[in-house]
């Protein structure tokens, strides 16, 4: 059982946070068809460590970094095979190629931005079957040599970084419409402070984001559209700092039976302001005769 | 009458009302009706109001069981199923991942608005297309072990797993009153 499925279904954005998330390494293999009517397949591999993308490859263009660095002019093509087969198994070519003095940190910098394009490109795709291949935990030790680290420059990003990036970028929201939260909604924080530069719709957005205000209403104080405003509740949420509450309006805890039992990553203290209109104490003993009922059910 | 009211959550075609159909001892109120908008493409008909079903012990004492509306429209209905809830269980279908989305704001919205145990319980696990039940919690935003509430895998087609499903929320009731 892996993680796999139609883009249509899991898009890319929620795809990349969970990887990031889950702090998974491996290998997304993304399978795109420019239509549903087209045979002809692309095959890219998108490559994680810890949550971090360090690299693609794609299945009809091998050796992307080292013609990357030909088509610059930045080393011969006699160079580069003279260096290869001194590169330690295991250890980025980037890398490498830095340690030694053959390439510099813009050099790189430039070649993963060219990476980096080429998947923020992925997020514009309407359909494509992905499957993440994930390294086992007996391979963690072992795992970069697992990597393709002739494709790789050894810098990397984080998951939910890369889907901030793209959702920024993308003008064909259509494909997340059914994913923007609602505007009775009320976004809560998952972290205090963002680890990621917000651009100021967001930074004004990550300012009202306590659980309790709609999004209708952040709108209408930050005089912006309703649909803006849910475009950037969806990248603060894609990139993990913020969850969608519904019904921020509602009525908050009717019910206080006991300390709640899943997690709350909230850090809003608002749970705790709350007040409680009815107790819903169950007697131990009547669970504990329920308990005894359903045994026999078994 | 002392009794228990529990309540089962989830997405659109998780299996809430069968979940309740399979062991309730009375006839379950079907308030299903034909879907017409895009459920229709997911099942023939769906959950409008909430299903109700209930199980009765000699003492007279009852448990029941709601099936909260599977549509992603939080209204009237969730002030009527959270009052007096003891526990609640969340219905999550494995091999949808479309559905896991909506699972997700279904669990935020009991999180932040029902101060009541949880426990989830994965649908569908021995479909070739499931995912891996941790990371099912990923993609609901579970992402520390430790905080999880309980999870389980269950098949709401048969009773005696229905009734492992309940005794899990049970259990984890009474371990929760019993700590405090």
């Amino acid at each position: 059982m892996s993680i796999k499925g139609f883009l249509e279904s899991y898009s890319l954005p929620e795809l990349f946070r969970l990887l990031d998330s889950g702090y998974k390494s491996g290998r997304l293999i993304l399978e795109t068809m420019s239509n549903f009517n087209d045979s002809t397949s692309n095959f890219y591999y998108l490559w994680f460590y810890k949550g971090r993308l360090v690299g693609v490859t794609q299945s009809h263009q091998e050796k992307r970094a080292i013609r990357a660095i030909l088509k610059n002019g930045w080393l011969s093509e006699r160079v580069i095979e003279k260096l290869l087969p001194l590169c330690p198994e295991g250890r980025p070519l980037g890398t490498y190629f830095k340690s030694i003095g053959a390439l510099n940190e813009k050099q790189l910098n430039q070649m993963f931005e060219a990476d980096l394009q080429e998947v923020l490109s992925l997020f514009e795709l309407d359909h494509g079957y992905f499957e993440f291949e994930s390294f086992s935990e007996g391979e963690q030790t072992s795992m970069l040599k697992l990597m393709p680290c002739q494709e790789m420059t050894g810098i990397s990003l984080r998951g939910t970084e890369v889907a901030l990036s793209a959702l920024r970028k993308t003008k064909n929201w259509e494909r997340f419409n059914h994913q923007l939260p609602d505007n009775s909604s009320g976004l809560q924080k998952l972290t205090p402070k963002s680890q990621y530069r917000l651009v100021y719709l967001e930074q004004e957005l990550w300012k009202y984001s306590n659980s309790v205000t709609s999004i209708k209403d952040i709108a209408k104080t930050l005089e912006n559209s309703d649909v803006e405003v849910k475009r950037a509740a969806f990248r603060l949420m894609m990139a993990g700092l913020v969850e969608e509450v519904p019904q921020a309006n509602l009525r908050p805890s009717m019910v206080n039976v006991r300390p709640l039992s899943v997690a709350t990553a909230s850090v809003t203290a608002s749970n705790n302001n709350r007040q409680t209109d009815q107790q819903a104490n169950a007697n131990p003993s009547l669970i504990q005769n329920f308990v005894n009922f359903l045994r026999q059910k078994l | 009458m002392e009794k228990l009211k529990i309540v089962i959550v989830g997405p659109v075609g998780a299996g809430k009302t069968t979940f309740i159909r399979s062991i309730s001892e009375v006839e379950v109120v079907d308030t299903d009706r034909r879907a017409t908008d895009e459920t229709a493409y997911l099942k023939q008909s769906t959950t409008v109001a909430m299903d109700y079903g209930k199980l009765t012990l000699k003492s007279g004492k009852v448990l029941y069981l709601h099936g909260a509306p599977g549509q992603v429209r939080f209204d009237f209905m969730w002030e009527i199923l959270i009052r007096g809830v003891h526990g609640y269980i969340l219905l999550v279908d494995a091999h949808r991942p479309q559905d896991f989305h909506s699972a997700r704001q279904i669990l935020n919205f009991v999180k932040e608005r029902i101060q009541a145990p949880m426990i989830i319980g994965i649908t569908h696990t021995d479909c070739e297309d499931a995912w891996d039940i941790d990371d099912i919690c990923l993609a609901l935003g579970l992402l520390e072990k430790e905080n999880q509430p309980p999870i389980i895998e269950v098949n709401p087609l048969y009773s005696s797993s229905v009734a492992r499903c309940l005794l899990t929320l049970l259990e984890h009731l009474l371990k929760l009153s019993t700590a405090s």
